[in-house]
């Protein structure tokens, strides 16, 4: 064998090792995508502008505006800014924000509001624009001279959901309400939720969402920038006291006086694949066909989980002659999931039929985000397998060696009907 | 005209599993694939919103995939080097082995002759379909791939494996 071609095999077989995840990858490259469009839309309203900002301690700020992704054009100085203006004693102050529609956030006017309410520092790289009339986003570096904090945010009146995430990075988060029904959610620790990732760059955000549906979120990081830069502090320089004060300040209400919460967006029905339906008769009785090819339990199906437990959907892929069954087969721990050798039984029709369980660690942080137990099922020839997967959770809280035993039966009892579906999707797919 | 975001989301859930698979086999590392599928998706997505759905879609954001990752591992700079002599590893005895091996000395190749490599092997592209993608010659993409297999050939400690005529 020629090393391109043992290169070849190498390559889809580390390619097809790995289950990516397209839900995240999805979401995220949307966030990103909006971002993008956010910052060239804020390049166009300012243009060449600069606004001039006087931080607390009266320090005069200019603030390069929207240096985006295809090259800015680097700092504005202030006698570059023709909107710059001075205040009675003679200090540059910002220009006033153009009037704006009624029934619109300002994001200038966010901006302002921020600066005004955080201790006095300089404030350089900032970013602001709207994400239509009721929401405005915003992003700057702050700097009181012990270290740069990248600080970011955003005024809403589309209410997030508040309540607090499993974490398990070590951070922590707090939930709290307020006596006028005003909730918060105040984190702190590392910013990327993954335990093994840039633990020291941490970030505080606290999220204030009103019974109006009025949300405010602001974030300080204990680095200048996002991504791709050093820490310049040991925590960031805001607790989250210091930024739940900012967020609940009266000065939102007034900003966003008059702006009107968007109406709820009709959901459509997701379309169903013959896919799926296949899948779900496969599996049998009580199985229901859902989205993009994963059929799910019914109650007829899950009695014998323990009560909280949750059952995902059965879900189907075919993997090609890249991935060897050997190669699936191997048992590995990653990111807290531990994957189990598999056995090999014989399923309907005289078909040699691969069963492999993954479960979740028990111990480390991985641990704190609950007990998951995984049945996948492979059946058919080398060159195309079908492999039939389902998940089943508990929560950190509520999981038990009786009940993770209960799990692991369950999960058992359901190889017949997984082999059934792997069969079946062998000759579905030939 | 502007392409519609539904429209997009069914061509992201479509292709991103193999954006990840890709950007995976040039990052090595969960996190930065992750990162770099996101920012291609979102380099795509303003694109499409803005302007139109490019007309091949996929090709746009391999594309876009492999020179954000080529620019991005010029914006790290010093902190990652690939070396000039690759260490000599004994050859594995099984295939698997062998493979692991290849990928790890993949792993050490400067950022572009990695992108040529995959775009070669694992995407499958023409010589001239890598070379317009990277916006290099035919000829410079050629001699990279035969200087990259040689370092890969190098560090398997082994004349066996000879190149395709």
């Amino acid at each position: 064998m020629t090393i391109e071609e043992e290169l070849e095999l190498a390559l889809r077989a580390e390619a097809l090792r790995i289950d990516p995840p397209v839900v995240d990858l999805v979401e995220g490259g949307v966030e990103r995508g909006l971002a993008l469009q956010r910052r060239f839309r804020a390049r166009l309203a300012v243009g060449t502008a600069a606004l001039v900002l006087v931080a607390g301690a009266g320090t005069v700020l200019v603030v390069p505006f929207l240096d985006g992704d295809d090259g800015g054009s680097g700092p504005v100085a202030a006698g570059d800014d023709a909107e710059t203006g001075t205040d009675a004693a003679g200090t540059a102050v910002a220009a006033p924000p153009q009037a704006e529609p009624a029934g619109e956030i300002d994001p200038d006017a966010v901006v302002d509001a921020v600066v005004a309410l955080l201790p006095p520092g300089e404030i350089t790289e900032a970013d602001a624009s709207d994400n239509g009339p009721d929401s405005a986003w915003f992003s700057f570096v702050w700097d009181d001279g012990t270290g740069a904090s990248w600080v970011s945010g955003e005024v809403s009146m589309v209410a997030s959901d508040p309540g607090c995430p499993v974490v398990v990075n070590g951070g922590s988060c707090e939930f709290r309400t307020l006596d006028d029904g005003t909730t918060l959610q105040l984190q702190t620790g590392p910013y990327y939720p993954q335990p093994d990732r840039e633990p020291d760059r941490r970030q505080t955000r606290v999220t204030a969402v009103a019974p109006t549906g009025l949300s405010v979120h602001l974030a300080a990081m204990n680095a200048p920038t996002e991504k791709q830069s050093e820490p310049t502090r040991a925590e960031p320089p805001f607790s989250v006291d210091q930024l739940a004060a900012v967020v609940t300040d009266g000065v939102w209400a007034e900003l966003t006086a008059g702006v009107t919460p968007p109406a709820p967006e009709s959901s459509g029905q997701p379309q169903i694949p013959d896919e799926s339906r296949a899948l779900a008769d496969a599996l049998g009785a009580g199985w229901a066909a859902g989205p993009e090819t994963t059929a799910i339990p019914g109650p007829e199906v899950t009695t014998g989980l323990p009560e909280g437990v949750i059952a995902g959907a059965a879900n189907l892929i075919t993997i090609g002659s890249e991935l060897s069954v050997e190669q699936h087969c191997i048992p590995m721990e990653e990111k807290g999931r531990i994957t189990h050798p598999c056995t090999t039984t014989i399923g309907p029709g005289g078909v040699t039929v691969h069963v492999q369980r993954a479960t979740t660690t028990l111990e480390g942080p991985y641990a704190q985000g609950g007990y998951g137990a995984e049945l996948l099922v492979i059946a058919g020839p080398e060159h195309q397998k079908t492999r039939v997967a389902i998940t089943v959770s508990d929560t950190a809280e509520d999981t038990t060696p009786e009940r993770r035993e209960a799990m692991d039966d369950w999960l058992s009892a359901q190889v017949e009907a997984f082999a059934r579906a792997a069969t079946a999707g062998i000759q579905e797919a030939g | 005209m502007a392409g519609s975001a539904e429209g997009f989301m069914e061509f992201a859930t479509s292709c991103s599993g193999r954006l990840f698979r890709t950007a995976w086999l040039l990052t090595g590392d969960w996190h930065l694939a992750e990162d770099l599928v996101q920012e291609t998706l979102g380099k795509v997505y303003r694109a499409w919103t803005r302007r139109s759905r490019p007309d091949d879609p996929a090709a746009y954001a391999r594309t876009t995939l492999v020179r954000t990752f080529i620019t991005q591992r010029r914006r790290r700079g010093s902190s990652e080097r690939p070396t000039d002599s690759l260490p000599e590893i004994a050859v594995p005895e099984t295939d698997v082995a062998l493979r692991v091996t290849l990928i790890e000395a993949l792993a050490r190749l400067d950022a572009k002759d990695r992108v040529v490599l995959v775009l070669r092997y694992w995407e499958d592209r023409s010589v001239e379909e890598t070379a317009a993608e990277l916006g290099l010659s035919a000829g410079a993409v050629r001699s990279r791939c035969f200087r990259a297999l040689n370092r890969l050939r190098a560090v398997l400690g082994t004349d066996d494996l000879t190149p395709r005529p």
